[in-house]
């Protein structure tokens, strides 16, 4: 892609990409030790494929796309592009559904689903550079927000199930760090080197996160967690301050749910740059 | 375009709510207007569940708010809270009611339908708390005057918490109810009763086993 995004940008986009699944975790020990160890896979995976892109002296996704004969390149950006859609039709649902059961009982799953395509649509048609821009200081935002929610919260955490923890250790991959591949190779250039550190950098704090997120659930929780629907957002909703302060999981699912709509819209962007690339009679359209 | 696009997504936004079976709530949802409770009180006569809520009525002309109660009658837990919905232009809503005071039969065999029957609700906090009454009905440990001007409902809840910061009972909100009832392990809960001037004053707290027996603290 021609456009420029700087190296932090592109950590950003990477830690939001992650933070966006905070609201939807699974909460076991087992789970949480997967989360620990896919970060640290999919660190290495990032910091792997930036190094062989600035080995071979190749910009990003697209210009490898490019460079391979166009019978495989551009089906292969096509598919990429599908996948970008999958992700962001995922997002639409799964935020809708979690709107539904928690907050807005009476919106049509549907409607609050195209009210967030439209913001999509709305924040992306300018690329993926203007998307980056506040996608910035939107990770900084959510992730302030979630340690001190993290913090606030873990004086309610029974000390027990952190010293039992050990013991459930199992090796494990999950499953939504995949959704970081799309990001991974529609995010990422390699002009400057600093990208392979930021980017890693991103991938790590995102996936810290998510098992530090879902480590609260437990340790507040227990085993109430599987009666929740969402127990990730209701651990956060045990503290409170007297009568002001009561609803803070509401402030955390806004945190998370900024990180959604960020995804949301670099999903579409990309989608639609990837069909662009893949079949030129696209380009008369405009976004 | 766009102005198509935007007048189309408002249209949307007129279509009725799609009820869900499973989601009681959301029967009087489209009367836009929630009854704010503080608590509640249960109790079991006559093989049917009784159930007095302590709502906020915020009308007055200085501003000042009141309590209001009203009682209503079920089978079960679930039916109770539809059945108090029922009984409404508004409905029920939980997420400011801080304290259920239940009888020890309650406390002691039905502590987990009651706990369930609050998880269905979206907007019940897991921050509640569950107390017990002794020697008077939980209705009665309800209505009773606070020390303080207030809400009795709010006023006992501040009291909760303020003996819990200080030990005086065990530290057992719903969540952690939920927790240890799960776990099979025992939960605490504080004992309220009434001194002789018809004030509430807290005893002690009662430990629960997960079979039903009970030992005090």
């Amino acid at each position: 892609m021609r456009d420029t995004l700087f190296p932090r940008w592109q950590g950003a986009f990477l830690a939001i990409f992650l933070l966006a699944d905070g609201l939807y975790l699974e909460t076991s020990p087992e789970d949480i030790f997967s989360f620990l160890i896919s970060t640290i896979i999919f660190a290495l995976i990032t910091f792997a494929y930036l190094k062989l892109l600035t080995h071979f002296n190749i910009r990003d996704f697209e210009a490898l796309c490019l460079k391979i004969p166009s019978f495989i390149g551009k089906p292969l950006l096509f598919i990429v592009g599908l996948i970008a859609v999958s992700v962001l039709i995922l997002s639409g649902i799964r935020l809708s559904k979690f709107w539904q059961i928690t907050a807005f009982p009476a919106i049509p799953q549907y409607l609050s689903m195209l009210v967030l395509f439209f913001v999509a649509w709305r924040a992306g048609r300018r690329g993926r550079t203007a998307v980056a821009m506040w996608a910035y200081p939107t990770a900084y935002l959510c992730i302030f927000i979630i340690i001190i929610s993290l913090f606030i919260t873990i004086s309610d955490s029974t000390p027990e199930y952190a010293m039992n923890l050990p013991k459930y250790f199992t090796f494990g991959i999950s499953t939504r760090f995949l959704y970081l591949i799309p990001a991974l190779l529609l995010c990422t250039q390699t002009e400057n080197l600093p990208t392979t550190k930021h980017c890693t950098t991103g991938v790590i704090i995102g996936g810290l996160g998510l098992t530090l997120i879902a480590l609260r659930a437990y340790l507040v929780l227990g085993l109430a967690c599987s009666k929740l629907p969402y127990p990730c957002f209701s651990a956060a909703g045990v503290f409170s301050v007297g009568d002001f302060l009561q609803r803070g999981e509401v402030i955390f699912a806004c945190s998370i749910v900024l990180c959604e709509a960020v995804r949301s819209s670099l999903m579409l962007t990309l989608a639609i740059t990837c069909f662009r690339s893949a079949i030129p009679a696209l380009r008369k359209f405009k976004r | 375009m766009k102005k198509i696009l935007l007048l189309i997504i408002c249209l949307l936004m007129l279509t009725g709510c799609q009820p869900n079976k499973n989601k009681r709530v959301e029967l009087n949802q489209n009367a836009g207007q929630i009854l704010p409770i503080s608590a509640f009180a249960i109790d079991k006569k006559d093989n049917l569940y009784q159930m007095t809520i302590e709502s906020i009525r915020q009308d007055s002309l200085d501003g000042e708010v009141s309590p209001a109660y009203f009682t209503v009658k079920s089978e079960n837990f679930s039916d109770l809270f539809y059945n108090a919905d029922m009984m409404l232009a508004s409905r029920l809503y939980l997420s400011h009611a801080s304290i259920i005071i239940v009888s020890e039969n309650i406390a002691r065999f039905d502590i987990d339908n009651l706990v369930n029957s609050l998880l269905e609700r979206p907007d019940a906090r897991l921050t509640l708390r569950i107390a017990i009454a002794e020697n008077s009905t939980p209705d009665e440990i309800l209505q009773a005057p606070s020390v303080t001007d207030g809400i009795p409902g709010m006023a006992l809840s501040s009291l909760l918490e303020k003996r819990t910061k200080d030990q005086t009972f065990l530290d057992f909100p719903m969540f952690r109810i939920l927790d240890y009832s799960l776990n099979g392990r025992d939960i605490a809960l504080p004992v309220l009763t009434l001194s002789d001037d018809g004030h509430v004053k807290p005893k002690s707290s009662i430990i629960i086993s997960s079979d039903g027996g009970v030992k005090y603290a």
